[in-house]
């Protein structure tokens, strides 16, 4: 062991939440940045364009559910 | 800076994510998850790392970018085996996204024949899944909700792929950029 049982979980906590927070102001901004209409016309592949709007909602999605399983965690020890 | 031939930064790096892989087995067979988790982070930075030796030492070849994709599924298809083998993560859903990476892989062949080009189908949403499996395998080891995040990842993943299926193979494939045409 390296440290305490505790502070591991503090460790792994302050991961998850860091991924959560860092990932989700990354595709906020790639959301604000290509879903407007300016943003889309920079693309002219536009299944390449849903493709990128898609990946950063499913992005959002994945970062609301790593946060459920942090409040889950926490709520039960 | 230049190498020679048979030297190549990047690759290096890339195959020494290898070496993480016997420390992880004995230290998750001895129950020592604090520093297997440490050999699933140091494989981690590697990977992070190898793009970036290769930008910086203009060294990136076609080679290293399947050197590194093959990698990245045998260490974490590695990870994943081992933990649903000691049980820190459930055996079905770790079946269902080996399952989904091995569909996914195939799929990806079969885009690359329809194009007839070396070519991969660049999926930013399978992207971030990737990544946040990296993380599944982190929360296995560590035991953080280890049976929530293998459902949520397999069941993303599993959605993706649907997705990804019809632009792989029903789709009509764009032609090659300028700087990649024959």
């Amino acid at each position: 062991m390296i440290v305490s049982h505790l502070h591991f979980m503090y460790f792994v906590t302050a991961c998850a939440v860091g991924i959560c927070i860092g990932w989700g102001a990354r595709d906020v901004y790639l959301l604000a940045k290509h879903l407007p209409r300016a943003g889309r016309a920079r693309w002219t592949d536009q299944r390449a364009w849903r493709d990128q709007i898609f990946g950063s909602l499913v992005g959002l999605g994945i970062i609301a559910l790593g946060l459920v399983g942090v409040v889950r965690y926490w709520s039960s020890h | 800076m230049t190498f020679g031939p048979y030297v190549n930064p990047a690759n290096a790096i890339t195959a020494s994510r290898y070496l993480t892989l016997p420390p992880f087995w004995y230290w998750l067979d001895s129950g020592d998850y604090q520093l297997a988790t440490l050999m699933v982070i140091v494989c981690g930075v590697l990977d992070l790392f190898d793009g970036a030796v290769a930008r910086a030492f203009n060294c990136s070849s076609g080679f290293g970018e399947l050197l590194d994709a093959i990698t990245d599924a045998l260490c974490y298809g590695y990870f994943l085996v081992l933990l649903a083998f000691y049980d820190r993560l459930p055996a079905v859903p770790v079946a269902g996204i080996l399952g989904v990476g091995v569909v996914n892989a195939g799929f990806r062949a079969v885009y690359a024949r329809r194009a007839g080009r070396a070519t991969n189908y660049r999926s930013y949403a399978m992207e971030r899944l990737v990544a946040y499996t990296a993380y599944l395998i982190g929360f296995g080891v560590a035991g953080f909700e280890p049976v929530y995040f293998a459902w949520v990842t397999f069941a993303a993943m599993a959605l993706v792929l649907i997705h990804d299926t019809k632009r792989m193979l029903i789709d009509p494939v764009p032609p090659a950029p300028a700087a990649e045409a024959p």
